[in-house]
This record gives structure tokens, C-alpha cells and sequence, in this order.
């Protein structure tokens, strides 16, 4: 029974954090129909800045968050802008392969410029986890877990109250009718790309206390994330939140009864199941 | 039509182009060594690892310590069978892909290499070695543990680090007797790729035999970004001896969750672990590994040759030269060897060479000399058992390498 719980704690856990890096990749599918096949790139990215921010200043991840999300964003913004700007309205696998390509970029920069050795960074205090009885909770993870809720709540009213979401949500739906009622869509793509990027980074940040740093460890979740955004619907938040922590606590699940071997697998029969069964995931809408 | 003429004649010029280009470097190529002497000839010797991917770190490793060996060489004066010819380290990067692997063997073996060395990992290097076959040239295996490989019959294929049967059946071997009464049980967590499996199948087919019973095997994927659950199985099992068979970060990953949970183990033994027995994971873990195990390959701890090599690795790249990129360096000096005695760089006579090779001054921690058997594996390939002890790796069985006595945790 106790297994059972800890199994649930701890998928909960690891799920919030995909649900964020999904969350990102979901976004940006809403808003451009792009698929970011850069986003585990740019989760390791975050990793970098956050692990440049510890050992430059001395600051733990979560002091140097709002420096990670600021960086990020301008990061995203640049990206969109000078990159996928050019390319939209032009066929999707070109924005596909130039994110693709994008993605090796910034992984042989950072082999160049940080070197293929782990790094790690530390949180004094944050070694031993919370014990309640037999079952124990790790603090990075439950951390990152409030955040990631912070952050997509965030995102959650900057879309739905403010004028800014309003815009966004409008050239999500309809970019031509956007465009004439005085919106600047390629502007509006910068700032969705640039919080899409975010999430990806807050992520890469939440990530480092519990995982080692190096030039392709945001791979892991990559595809992870891109399943958990079809899984839950492309382009719908809730749905990413949701899909992200199922799919944290099937992945947790079958490796308490099946193996850890077979966590991947079951991760990816969803997938395919998904595509069979219901295409547009969890909350997706009928496109 | 007109448009096919037109790629036609492209495809055309650039041929004649690249022929051309191809042509003036050669001719200028054999102009030089004409005129300086035989002093300037270079043998090429290729070296395919993953120098992009989870492995990187350790494919550079093995690298500058291959670099490492063809200075010392070429500064001793080269090849003198060949008038001195200089050794070159031509680089090619499997990205950790099987297919990446083999078209990058290819492009070594085009660009004239005479021997190929590879690839850390066992899935990429099988099909390397394919391609070697093919192309009959002879390729030594720095690093990769798989048995199966060198089951096939190849021909021109060599390794000198003990495979994955017999870290096992040493680990099986050591085991039993170094273990306490007071070990009764035992775990075994692996990875499980090739590499994994293999080992772990032998071991829990002769768990048996060193009288420790064997409670459980739990599996995971090496890129498995949390091991929670399989820790949180493990801690209800409660065994005495835990035995991990994994590469570095995953390993860590377990180390972090048994820490955590202040889960203590009598003994934990890793057999060819990545983790273990990498220095990054002292500074890491600190106290919490202390008397840590791993039955592994090694460089041989008790010879100056060794220390000599320790001391100026590190003075070149200042890192510690890990256990892997021992056999980058050892396998230099094996190709060395083979060439010195061919006095030829055609890949059929280094290949004769290799098969009769046989080195007793070598750095590994293996009794007796380097030499290979009909399969191309080094006969005398051992492991030996490595513990952490005041936050140094330090080889404590067999007694004849051991540079201190086991320890046992209270």
C-alpha cells in the first residue's frame, strides 16, 4: 500500500514538470500551428542559464528563476522573430525542419561552449527528503511542482484576462481577422513563442536540482512533452496540465508493477492510441 | 529534357571538379614526402566514438588519452620499422547512432585510415565492425562489453577489455570470496540495453553459486529522467548486497534517491559501472558512496607505467583520466605494436600483426600479457574489484592489485 502511494506522490511530481514543458510546446502549436521540435533543446537552455546563474552569482534555482524566465522569453521572442517570422504562411515542415535544426544548433553550442561534462548545482538543505511516515516527498520536485502551478496559472490569466491574451487567443483562432481588427500578429507570435519558451525553461530550471546538466539532457523530455501535448490536445492548456500528470503517474505505475522498462512503452502505446483513437487528445476541440 | 541536361552537366562539372581538386592534393601530397624524407609519412588511424550525445564525455575522454598515446609515440620517435612514420588520430563522431557509426567507419576507412578504434557503445560498435569486415580492415575495440560481437566470426575484429561474460563471472567469482556471513540477500538493478542485460543475465543465473540469494531484478531505461519507483521497491526489500549495472547519470540518479530516503545498503556493488567508477561521482556524492564497489576494468594501480600516465593526463587536460579512456590509451600502444612489427600500414598486414601480438608491459590490471585468441578477445582480460575509500578509487581484490583491504560497512 505504501509502494502505492509513494508511486502516486511521485508520478504526480515528475508530471507537473512535464505538464509545464508541454504546456509550452502546446501553446506554441495553438497560437502559430508550429511544432517546436526545439523544445528539449531549450529546456536544456534553461538548465544552462540557471546552472551559468549559480556559479556566476551563487544563486539557487528558484532566486534565479525571474532571471531564467526573463532570459528565456527574450530567447523565444528572437527566435520567432528571426527565424519562424519568415517562414509563416509558407508550408508547416519547413518551420518543422528549421526548428529541428535549430535544436542540433543550440545542442553543438553548448557542447562548444560548456563541454560535454555533467554539471550539477546544489540546494543546501534540499538533499534529504520530507518524511511522512514511510512514505517520503522530494523537496526539488515538490518545489518545482508549486511553481509549475504558479506558472500555469499565470499564463492562464495573462491568456484569459488581459488584452494581450485576448490578442493572442484572437490570432490563434483567426490570424488574417486579427490582423484586420489592428493586431500585429507577427509581434503577437514573438510574445506566444517567448512564453511558450518559458515554460520550456522554467522547466529546464525547476529540473536541475534532481538532474544532471549537460548538452542533450533536456532530450529526455522532448518527445516526452510532444506526446503529452497530443496526448492532452495541441494547443489546449488544461489539457497539457492534465495529460502531463497522467502521464507522470502511468510512467510511475508501470515501473511499480511492470519494470521500468516498460514505462517508455506504455508512454508511447498512449500515443499512438491517442492518434488512433480520439486525434484531437483529452480537451482538444474537433480542428 | 532540357532541365535534365542541365543537372546532367552540373553533376558532371562538380565531378570533374572534385577529381581535379582530389588529383592536385594528392600529387602535392606525394611531392612532400618525396622531397622531406621519410620522415613524413603518417599513418592514419581512425577512432569513431560519441562525441555528441549522452556519452560525450566519455568519448572525449578516450580520445585525448588516444591523442595522449600517439604523442608519447610520435615524440619517441615514431614507428622505426617505417623509418619513423608518425601516427595520426583521424576523429569521426557516431552521435551514439548505430547507422551514424558505420557511415562514419566508412568515411575513415575512404580517407585511408590503416586500423579503426571504437565506440563506447556495443549496439553502434557491432555495426562498425560490420563495415571493417566488409572492407577488411581491422578494427580494435576501445571500449564495449557485448559477448555476442565477437561471436560472428569476424576476422578482423579485436578487443582487449574484458567483455560482459567475464566482468560477470568474475563479479560471481570476487563475490563470493570477499562476502561476509552477515550478506544473506541480495538485489540486482540494471539498465537495460545490451550492455545490462548481458551481465545481468549471468549474474542472476549464478547468484546461486556464492550461496547470496537473490531477491529481485529490477530494470529500467538508462535515459529515465527519475528512478523513484524502482527505489521505493528496493527499499521494501531490504537487501543486504545491491548489485547496479548502469551508465553515469542514471546511476546517480539512484545514489540520489537511496540518499534521500536514508536508505543504507551493507554492500553495493556495481559491475561495470559507469557511475561508480568515475571520479565526478566521489565529488558528487561525497561520504554517502563511501565503500562503494565496482568490479571493473582498470588500469593496473601498483605501476609506474600507470602513475607516469595519471600524472601527465592529467597535466594535459586537467581532468582525471577515467577508467574508460585507459583503453584508448592501451589500445594505441597495441596498434603501435602490431605496426612496428607489420612495418607495413596496409590493413591486411596490421591485421596479421595484431593476431600475433603480445605486450606484457602494459597499464591494466590484468595478469599476464595482451594477446589475442582465434575470436580476437584478449585472453587475459580481468576485472577487478574497486572500492571508494576516503574519497579515492582504490583497487582492493585481488590481492595482486589490491592497493588496500576491502572495507565493510558496520
Amino acid at each position: 500500500m505504501n509502494a502505492f502511494f509513494q508511486a502516486s506522490i511521485d508520478g504526480v511530481l515528475m508530471g507537473g514538470v512535464y505538464a509545464l514543458a508541454a504546456l509550452g510546446i502546446s501553446l506554441i502549436f495553438g497560437v502559430m500551428k508550429i511544432t517546436n521540435f526545439a523544445h528539449g533543446a531549450l529546456i536544456t537552455v534553461g538548465m544552462y542559464v540557471t546552472f551559468e546563474l549559480y556559479v556566476l552569482l551563487g544563486i539557487t534555482p528558484y532566486v534565479a528563476l525571474p532571471l531564467v524566465m526573463v532570459t528565456m522569453f527574450v530567447i523565444g521572442y528572437l527566435v520567432q522573430k528571426v527565424f519562424l517570422n519568415p517562414l509563416m504562411g509558407v508550408a508547416g515542415h519547413n518551420q518543422l525542419l528549421l526548428t529541428q535544426g535549430l535544436a542540433i544548433v543550440i545542442e553543438n553550442a553548448i557542447l562548444v561552449m560548456f563541454s560535454a561534462n555533467y554539471q550539477s548545482v546544489s540546494v543546501p538543505g534540499f538533499e534529504t527528503a520530507i518524511r511522512l511516515g514511510s512514505i517520503t516527498i522530494n523537496k526539488p520536485k515538490l518545489v518545482a511542482f508549486l511553481f509549475v502551478a504558479i506558472i500555469a496559472a499565470g499564463i492562464y490569466v495573462l491568456l484569459e484576462k488581459t488584452d494581450l491574451g485576448r490578442a493572442i487567443r484572437a490570432t490563434s483562432v483567426q490570424p488574417e481577422g486579427a490582423t484586420l481588427m489592428g493586431i500585429v500578429v507577427p509581434r503577437i507570435n514573438q510574445i506566444a513563442f517567448g512564453l511558450g519558451i518559458v515554460c520550456a525553461g522554467v522547466a529546464g530550471a525547476l529540473l536541475t536540482p534532481t538532474q544532471y546538466i549537460y548538452p542533450t539532457s533536456g532530450n529526455t523530455y522532448s518527445l516526452k512533452c510532444f506526446v503529452i501535448a497530443v496526448f492532452g490536445g495541441l494547443g489546449n492548456i488544461w489539457g497539457a496540465i492534465l495529460a502531463g500528470l497522467i502521464i507522470g503517474v502511468v510512467e510511475s505505475f508501470s515501473a511499480l508493477w511492470l519494470g521500468g522498462s516498460w514505462s517508455e512503452l506504455i508512454v508511447y502505446m498512449i500515443f499512438i492510441l491517442t492518434l488512433i483513437i480520439k486525434p484531437t487528445g483529452l480537451l482538444g476541440k474537433k480542428g | 529534357m532540357k532541365r535534365l541536361n542541365k543537372v546532367l552537366a552540373t553533376v558532371l562539372a562538380s565531378t570533374m571538379m572534385a577529381t581535379m581538386v582530389a588529383g592536385c592534393a594528392a600529387g602535392s601530397g606525394s611531392g612532400a614526402a618525396g622531397g622531406s624524407g621519410s620522415d613524413s609519412k603518417v599513418i592514419k588511424i581512425g577512432s569513431v566514438h560519441p562525441l555528441t550525445g549522452n556519452y560525450a564525455y566519455e568519448a572525449q575522454s578516450i580520445i585525448n588519452s588516444q591523442k595522449l598515446a600517439i604523442e608519447e609515440i610520435n615524440a619517441a620517435g615514431g614507428i622505426t620499422s617505417m623509418g619513423g612514420a608518425k601516427l595520426e588520430l583521424v576523429v569521426g563522431d557516431s552521435q551514439a547512432s548505430a547507422d551514424t557509426g558505420a557511415s562514419e567507419t566508412e568515411r575513415l576507412i575512404a580517407e585511408g585510415c590503416s586500423i579503426l578504434t571504437g565506440t563506447f557503445q556495443s549496439g553502434v560498435t557491432l555495426t562498425c565492425m560490420q563495415k571493417a569486415e566488409q572492407n577488411e580492415v581491422p578494427f580494435l575495440v576501445t571500449v564495449s562489453n557485448n559477448v555476442a560481437m565477437f561471436e560472428n566470426g569476424f576476422e578482423w575484429c579485436f578487443r582487449i577489455q574484458p567483455n560482459a561474460d567475464v566482468f560477470a563471472q568474475d563479479f560471481i567469482e570476487y563475490i563470493s570470496a570477499v562476502k561476509t556471513d552477515d550478506i544473506k540477500t541480495a538485489v540486482l538493478i540494471h539498465e537495460d540495453s545490451l550492455t545490462g542485460t548481458d551481465s545481468g543475465d549471468i549474474i542472476s543465473e549464478n547468484m546461486a553459486s556464492t550461496g547470496i540469494e537473490l531477491l529481485d531484478r529490477i530494470t529500467y531505461s538508462a535515459s529515465t529522467s527519475t528512478l523513484s519507483t524502482e527505489v521505493t521497491k528496493l527499499a521494501d526489500l531490504k537487501p543486504d548486497l545491491l548489485i547496479t549495472i548502469g551508465y553515469f547519470a542514471d546511476t546517480s540518479l539512484l545514489v540520489k534517491e537511496l540518499n534521500e530516503r536514508g536508505i543504507k545498503i551493507k554492500m553495493v556493488c556495481g559491475v561495470a559501472n559507469g557511475g561508480i567508477s568515475d571520479s565526478k561521482f566521489i565529488s558528487d556524492f561525497g561520504d554517502s558512496v563511501e565503500n562503494f564497489l565496482d568490479l571493473n576494468y582498470r588500469f593496473n594501480p601498483n605501476s609506474d607505467k600507470t602513475k607516469a600516465l595519471l600524472e601527465s593526463y592529467k597535466a594535459k587536460y586537467s581532468d582525471d583520466m577515467s577508467v574508460h579512456a585507459v583503453w584508448g590509451y592501451e589500445s594505441i600502444y597495441v596498434i603501435a605494436d602490431a605496426l612496428e612489427r607489420a612495418g607495413s600500414s596496409k590493413p591486411e598486414d596490421v591485421r596479421n600483426a595484431m593476431k600475433s601480438t603480445n605486450i606484457t608491459e602494459h597499464v591494466l590490471a590484468q595478469s599476464g600479457a595482451i594477446t589475442f585468441d582465434t575470436k580476437g578477445e584478449n585472453i587475459n582480460a580481468a576485472g577487478v574489484l574497486v572500492q571508494i575509500q576516503n574519497g579515492k578509487h582504490v583497487v582492493v581484490y585481488p590481492t595482486e592489485f589490491a592497493e588496500s583491504e576491502l572495507r565493510y560497512n558496520k
